[in-house]
């Protein structure tokens, strides 16, 4: 299996008055092709910064970002700018969808961006909602959807440009426990089915039960690591 | 939240439409006006003629056309003296002109004469021009609508302008060729009355002014003038019809030498003073719309600004998802050239009528051009482009992590 992502070292500080606030202490992590991975740790552990980072949205303080064998300190702004747009996709907490746009036009919007031809546009975006589950919901727009739907309308965005990895932050954290037990067998279902690669983070331990590989981050450094199946 | 904020945008969208549209409408309505001014003016003033020199006394006229000509505004030799000359033109004038070489046509004239007349009770006051056979060899945008043009030979007659035969526009005729006019005025305190017959109608010039009084003037012929007014000898002008256009310039710096106290003027030269005070007066309108469109600018500064805000979280999850900064700016520029676009194509069709609507009240006749048009449209569209490059460049400068962390 092939290493998607790896981390060398990496740590991230943020300038606090006259001191630095040191958030990530040296982190060694490999994401290999096809994984469930969930990285878990208390508020304050350093977890969001960790998958912004992997996410190409923040430069770390030292150490190396490699994704698919290039370093991202090598990459200027718009070079990261497409790898987020065909390599990383992302599902966030409060689902972060345009809430003027219906459902179809969310899904759309990824590869309006990567520069796909309108018809194909359409054509993925529908079939990616009927895989979701939301074939009958298109033409509504976000208000008009439960928070599980619209978490739904978010993860076929983030899988639209068939990126190598999606990132999920605390995804199901926004969301009532039986749904989010649902948004969490869809994205299984992903992983399993297509073989999608997925880093999760959470604070949430019966969520992070549910992925392939736990690593438990707390104080920027990781504790511990452990294979669930 | 969503659809809150979706009305909300829309209502401030159409605030910055207007915005740019009263700035529009404001631009292309006052200049498509100024244009239809000039245009007016400058189609009496080709009553000139090109081969056509005139010649008044004083050099007061002549000093402020050089002053305008140079850029300058109305020097101090300018102003309220330059009609009030007290040298005169006579027969000793055109004596020296005939000598003259490559002069055509030579038709002194004499107006300020003034009188009443009466028609079916009613007494009219009229301006009265002293004019020779040449006349209409000379001003030849002059046209007779009825009757026939003055002879060496006539005597107690009068070519009446349009508006005195027809004050209303061919609904009434008040006089006609043939019927007689008896014309009375003060000369030396002594009251002096003189029997008209008309013998000719001008064509409608549109204006009271200009030769031959426009449409509310009597020309008669010069020596029954000089009789009737007593005024022996002196005119107010002199016409000259050069033999050749392109000698014109020449000629008439030949006749400022020759006579003494002139002020001489050719149709370009006038032409020259008139642009320059319509260029003035455009200016000035221009520069007060202007500033309107500034304000609607300023408008637009503000409310992209706070859309911008508004969206920060937007902004933030677009480039999570791969958007480029460019793309970002890309985006509220596209929006700041829609509002361009539409405010400016309303705007400028509501200035086109409303310098209509104001033109047909004040009895100018607009000018609607594509090209102001397109020109309008151009400024609505900088001006959007420039106030939301600001607000847009904000966007697209956001740290997608602070972005995506905001409320």
């Amino acid at each position: 299996m092939s290493v998607v992502m790896e981390t060398v070292g990496l740590e991230k500080e943020y300038p606090q008055g006259d001191s630095v606030l040191r958030v990530l202490k040296g982190i060694d992590l490999k994401v290999v092709e096809g994984e469930f991975m969930a990285i878990m740790g208390p508020s304050g552990s350093g977890k969001s910064t960790l998958l912004n980072m992997l996410g190409a949205l923040d430069k770390p303080s030292a150490g190396k970002i490699i994704v698919h064998g290039t370093d991202l300190s090598t990459l200027n702004d718009n070079e990261l700018a497409d790898l987020r747009s065909k390599e990383i996709g992302f599902v966030f907490q409060f689902f972060n969808l345009i809430p003027r746009s219906n459902a179809l036009k969310n899904v759309e919007l990824p590869m309006a961006i990567a520069g796909v031809p309108r018809r194909e546009r359409r054509e993925r975006a529908s079939k990616l909602l009927e895989l979701v589950g939301l074939g009958e919901r298109m033409d509504h727009r976000p208000a008009e959807l439960s928070g599980g739907e619209q978490q739904r309308v978010a993860i076929a965005r983030a899988l639209v440009n068939e990126p190598s990895v999606l990132l999920c932050d605390e995804v199901t954290g926004n969301l009532d426990s039986k749904t989010g037990f649902e948004v969490m067998e869809l994205l299984l279902s992903f992983n399993k089915e297509q073989g999608k690669t997925f880093i999760l983070i959470t604070h949430d331990p019966n969520v992070a039960q549910m992925a392939q590989r736990l690593v438990q981050l707390q104080d920027g450094i990781i504790i511990g690591e452990k294979k669930l199946w | 939240m969503s659809i809150e904020s979706l009305s909300e945008r829309k209502f401030r969208f159409a605030l910055n439409l207007l915005g740019i549209m009263i700035g529009i409408a404001a631009v292309t309505g006052l200049i498509s006006l100024t244009q239809g001014m000039n245009n007016e003016i400058t189609s009496q003033m080709g009553i000139l003629g090109t081969s056509t020199i005139t010649i008044i006394p004083g050099t007061q006229v002549a000093s402020m056309m050089e002053s305008s000509q140079e850029g300058g505004f109305m020097g101090p030799s300018g102003g309220s003296s330059m009609f009030l000359s007290t040298s005169e033109l006579d027969w000793r004038d055109v004596d020296i002109l005939e000598k003259m070489p490559g002069i055509d046509l030579i038709v002194p004239g004499v107006s300020g004469g003034q009188g009443v007349y009466v028609r079916k009770g009613d007494t009219f006051s009229v301006s009265v021009e002293g004019i020779t056979d040449a006349y209409f060899q000379i001003n030849e945008a002059d046209e007779l609508l009825e009757g026939r043009e003055l002879m060496r030979s006539d005597k107690a007659v009068v070519i009446l302008g349009y508006k005195l035969a027809y004050p209303f526009d061919g609904e009434e005729k008040y006089f006609g060729v043939g019927d007689r006019i008896k014309l009375t005025t003060m000369v030396d305190k002594n009251e002096k009355t003189l029997s008209l017959r008309v013998l000719g109608i001008l064509e409608e010039v549109g204006s009271s002014i200009g030769p031959g009084g426009g449409d509310e003037g009597f020309l008669i012929p010069l020596r029954t003038y000089e009789q009737f007014f007593e005024t022996g000898g002196e005119y107010t002008t002199i016409q000259v019809k050069a033999e050749d256009p392109d000698t014109i310039n020449q000629l008439s710096a030949e006749i400022e030498d020759a006579l003494e106290d002139v002020s001489v003027i050719t149709s370009e030269v006038a032409m020259e003073m008139v642009n320059s005070i319509i260029g003035t007066i455009e200016a000035v309108l221009g520069g007060i719309a202007g500033i309107s469109l500034m304000v609607a600018g300023v408008g637009i500064i503000n409310t992209m600004t706070v859309s911008v805000m508004e969206r920060t979280r937007e902004i933030g999850v677009l480039k999570a998802i791969g958007a480029r900064s460019s793309d970002v700016l890309m985006m509220f520029l596209t929006e700041a050239v829609l509002t361009g676009i539409t405010g400016g194509t309303i705007g400028a069709v509501f200035g086109f009528i409303l310098s209509k609507v104001v033109g047909n009240y004040v009895g100018v006749t607009s000018e609607v051009s594509l090209n102001l048009g397109v020109i309008a449209l151009f400024f609505a569209v900088i001006t959007c482009v420039v106030s939301g490059l600001y607000p847009a460049w904000r966007a697209s400068n956001l740290h997608p992590v602070e972005a995506l962390r905001s409320e």
